[in-house]
């Protein structure tokens, strides 16, 4: 094998149970393909950022069940894991022309942040380390903008629903916290709206149309020469 | 004087009246309270299950809180605005002082947290201001005494009951009618004072807080009361909107006017107090009428 030529040092995990032998310093995403799985499901941009890699994980003579990205996250020797492609978590379908910013707004698309019984486990869950327990509690006493913020980070990977014993599916209320925040509280982005406007008012119709009619050699070439700030 | 302070839910929600207030008296009466930076709910009700653990971590987590910013403020002292956030905080600190070894297993579990070390004091805003700064400094400080201003302090189980979490004698408490004559209002003794207002019964069985309220108010108007007061922010939604429902079934002759003790407080004691006045129109009436 590749890695054994380049004499990478190999560790032990084991996916699902199966040991594997795989080269230290991989990423659990990387390590699995290694192992001869292939992605159909449960990887997409593979940088963090998208949320469909969540994994539990457990390591060696360690009681706890951790959790993590497959893509953010190496290998260690010993390290057991599965992924969790999918959360299937009840997702509230609201009309957000027909929603409010009242103490209860939250409270009302998802009654059950009433019965968190602040026991942090979601937090501790959270592989984007969010203070999740905390903008369920501000959702709860219907501090909208706070819950926004706190959860402005989420992927919607859904561990903490997971792990939640209310039952709580907080990535949603934070989404929806989110919606409401930019949608009633924080201050409107007028830029855009202009932007908007100008080009509705054909400020690039001439432009668009000379690239149109341009040969892709020709366009390229305008791509190396274009001015950038 | 700076004091830890918990709001709790109702406080920012459908209690924002009273906070707005008290904080506003706090300042005129030369203290303060310091919100903590983060918390959680109070709990809601103290579960009297002795072996479940996970409904005292709401608490707990509040409780270390207030520690962390009494080291900071150099004191021990954590004061709330709502009875029940009073009564659940209280009654876990004393089950932690009586129970080492459930203090212990709680600690365990929360391994992200310092540990809670059992020494927080928990005060309701009323026991600071009659224990901590004194009737003396708050006659000293009234502007607008409530002369002939006949006021029926309410209030309510959860500053009295249990026992053992109790500032004020249980049966007869006199501390918020002690504060009210500071204010030069007079107090008007209801019997009924320290029942329960159907508290959260609210949400599952409304008539039973209507026969509560119907007892509370009617008593209350016999005795020529012209407001009701009350600290607690659930007592004052349920007699309130528990006197409308009464008033339109014909069960009670008219609605008096429940508010919070710290809004009277302002009323008294600030220079500023003309928004309130607005507000309670028949409080400014009462007091030109009586030539208060």
């Amino acid at each position: 094998m590749l890695a054994e030529k380049n004499q990478i040092p190999l560790v032990s995990v084991f996916i699902m149970g199966k040991e594997y032998k795989v080269p230290s310093g991989l990423t659990l995403m990387k390590a699995m393909e290694y192992a001869g799985y292939r992605y159909t499901r449960g990887a997409g941009c593979r940088a963090g950022f998208c949320g469909a890699c969540a994994t539990i994980y457990r390591l060696k003579d360690d009681y706890k069940l951790k959790s993590a990205l497959a893509c953010q996250t190496t290998v260690d020797d010993g390290m057991y894991l599965v992924q969790l492609p999918f959360t299937p978590a009840n997702k509230k379908k609201y009309d957000m022309e027909k929603l409010n910013i009242a103490h209860n707004a939250l409270l009302k698309e998802y009654p059950e942040i009433a019965r968190c019984i602040s026991c942090n486990s979601c937090t501790k869950v959270c592989p984007q380390e969010l203070k999740v327990m905390d903008y369920v509690q501000a959702s709860l006493r219907g501090d909208i903008e706070k819950a926004a913020i706190l959860s402005f980070d989420c992927v919607q990977c859904g561990l903490c629903a997971f792990r939640c014993p209310a039952e709580i599916t907080q990535y949603h209320v934070g989404q929806l916290a989110r919606r409401l925040n930019g949608k009633f509280v924080a201050p409107k982005a007028i830029h855009t709206e202009e932007a908007v406007a100008k080009l509705n008012n054909g400020v690039s119709k001439k432009e668009i149309s000379k690239l149109k009619i341009l040969k892709l050699a020709e366009i390229k070439d305008l791509y190396k020469k274009r001015v950038t700030e | 004087m700076e004091y830890p302070y918990y709001p709790g839910c109702t406080l920012k929600t459908t209690g924002k009246k009273d906070e707005e207030a008290a904080l506003e008296v706090a300042k005129l009466l030369e203290f303060e309270l310091k919100e903590l930076p983060t918390w959680t709910c109070c709990g809601v009700v103290y579960n009297l299950t002795s072996d479940v653990m996970a409904d005292h971590l709401s608490a707990t987590r509040t409780l270390i809180r207030a520690q962390e910013m009494g080291r900071e403020l150099k004191t021990n002292k954590l004061v709330t605005l709502c009875s029940m956030c009073y009564n659940v905080l209280k009654q876990v600190n004393l089950m932690y002082k009586k129970n080492p070894d459930k203090l212990n297993n709680i600690n365990l579990f929360m391994d992200t947290e310092e540990d809670y070390l059992g020494n927080v004091e928990i005060m309701h805003f009323l026991e600071v201001l009659y224990k901590d700064i004194g009737l003396e400094k708050i006659k000293e400080k009234v502007k607008t005494p409530l002369t002939n201003l006949k006021v029926d302090p309410y209030y309510g189980c959860m500053l009295l009951r249990p026992k053992n979490i109790a500032f004020d004698d249980q049966d007869a408490p006199h501390v918020m009618g002690d504060i009210l004559s500071a204010l030069g209002a007079k107090v008007i003794e209801n019997p009924m004072t320290v029942e329960c207002c159907g508290a959260h019964q609210i949400i599952t069985n409304k008539e039973a807080v209507l026969d509560c309220v119907q007892r509370i108010v009617k008593t209350s108007q016999s005795k020529g009361a012209d407001v009701i007061v009350t600290p607690c922010p659930l007592c004052q939604y349920n007699l309130t909107t528990g006197q409308k429902s009464l008033f339109e079934k014909g069960k009670i002759n008219h609605q008096t006017p429940v508010i919070y003790l710290s809004e009277l407080l302002i009323i008294s004691l600030s220079d500023n107090n003309e928004n309130y006045l607005k507000d309670y129109k028949f409080i400014k009436d009462k007091l030109e009428e009586r030539g208060g």
